[in-house]
């Protein structure tokens, strides 16, 4: 039985950011509003120029601009955390509980959550024996879908 | 004159200290609350600080606001910081140990500086996207591509890594925009209406590893100072084709440009006492100038 759980991170509640921004006192037009109702119900980790789109797409008067001010406000009221998958550009989700690690297909672009408690066991074990307590961490796996790994060239 | 000197220092360092105490709050709740003004407070702190140190600002050209822009400026001395800032709505790029910095670190931060951190290269991606996203967002950003203060006597190569930024679009598409890089020169031109020679520099100037403190004393100790900040015609990474162009680029604008202020400032002081019409020293100066073969 595979230790590692795949997450299907369906957030059902398009309110959950922007009730979140108001509880935090923050001053919400209604810009703001469509950007966190997009943010809340994205899945997939979308980069700043894809919230742009599904944004624009419900209000055309947002610019670009905007989101990138509106999604490092949410970022700095520790609504949203920032990624960095390598590909260029900082990737956003909605900070969650649940802890959880990434694998980024590096074909596709797809992320991937998942967890695996042999991992955050191990986490725990390396720290402790350098004489530390674990407060935090992330990890990004990098790859290729076995079935292609074959044809790919080997990456570092 | 040693007395004159410390007296001198000691009120305007009174007076900063007085300034930054009654601004930095204001500063402070307009950054959380995340309100327009606390773009431009730091603009007026930086005017009235220039005012406090006896710093006189002559602006050439205009800051780019057509879009995303990036600042890449030649660096003599802290006081770089009031003197650009004075100018335009401005957040600085500077290396992470400032922010460190009793009181100072405070300031920058207040002017949401983006801190570096130089050592680890694996960080300058990082660094760059934040960069692009502060850019993207309407923010000017300043960079100073030496790495370090020179003497003040000239420009040192630029680094291009950061430039990186000016390589990432903002927006796909018929949408896009992409950033424009403006070089600018920071040029001390005058030390109470005289030339500034090498010999005066190091009062000012700080480059190497010198201590902050000691320097601030000297240069509040020194009567007033002319700073020409030229502005010059952004670019594009297009226009140049790789950041390393663009960086030599812009290092070369910066280089010219503080050159011409040298000059001007040199030849000023000698036309002005022919003139039937004296000039005031200052803006006017630029009338009499005469113009300086292209490179």
């Amino acid at each position: 039985m595979p230790e590692t759980e795949r997450i299907k991170s369906a957030d059902d509640d398009p309110q959950r950011i922007e009730d979140l921004c108001v509880k935090k006192g923050m001053r919400m037009t209604e810009q703001r509003r469509v950007i966190a109702r997009i943010l809340s119900m994205a899945s997939d980790h979308p980069d700043v120029e894809e919230v742009y789109r599904r944004s624009a797409a419900i209000d055309n008067k947002i610019s670009i601009a905007t989101v990138y001010r509106t999604v490092r406000l949410f970022e700095e009221a520790g609504i949203l955390e920032r990624h960095d998958f390598r590909d260029g550009r900082s990737r956003y989700e909605q900070v969650t509980e649940e802890h959880h690690d990434h694998l980024i297909n590096l074909q596709t672009g797809e992320v991937i959550e998942f967890h695996n408690d042999e991992i955050e066991r191990l986490q725990q074990i390396v720290a402790r024996e350098l004489g530390f307590n674990l407060v935090d961490h992330r990890l990004e796996l990098y790859g290729i879908p076995l079935a292609d790994s074959k044809k790919a060239p080997s990456t570092k | 004159m040693g007395l004159v000197k410390n007296v001198r220092a000691g009120s305007k360092l009174f007076l900063f200290v007085m300034t930054a105490l009654m601004i930095t709050p204001v500063q402070w709740l307009g950054v959380k609350l995340n309100r327009p003004y606390a773009k431009n407070l730091p603009v007026r702190f930086h005017r009235i600080l220039c005012g406090i140190i006896g710093i006189e600002v002559t602006v050439r050209g205009t800051p780019f606001k057509d879009g995303p822009c990036l600042i890449a400026s030649n660096h003599n001395s802290y006081l770089d910081i009031p003197v650009l800032g004075s100018v335009t709505p401005i957040s600085f790029v500077a290396k992470k140990e400032v922010a460190a910095w009793p009181f100072f670190g405070t300031l920058a931060r207040l002017q949401e500086t983006v801190f570096v951190d130089r050592e680890r290269r694996t960080k300058a991606a990082a660094t760059a996207n934040e960069i692009h996203d502060r850019i993207a967002g309407g923010d000017t950003l300043v960079l100073f591509p030496e790495g370090t203060s020179s003497d003040g006597n000239r420009v040192l190569p630029f680094k291009s890594a950061l430039m990186a930024v000016a390589q990432m679009a903002v927006g796909a598409g018929e949408d896009a925009k992409p950033v424009h890089v403006q070089p600018v020169s920071i040029t001390y031109t005058k030390l109470c209406g005289m030339p500034m020679g090498r010999q005066f520099r190091p009062y000012f100037a700080w480059y190497g590893d010198m201590d902050l403190g000691p320097h601030l004393w000297e240069a509040f100790g020194l009567g007033p100072f002319e700073v020409v900040v030229e502005f010059h015609e952004p670019v594009t990474v297009d226009t140049h084709g790789n950041r390393k162009k663009l960086a030599a680029y812009c290092e070369a604008q910066a280089g010219m440009g503080m050159k011409r202020a040298l000059a001007g400032a040199a030849l000023t002081t000698e036309t002005e006492p022919e003139d039937e019409n004296p000039a005031p020293s200052g803006n006017s100066d630029e009338k009499s100038r005469p113009t300086i073969a292209a490179e």
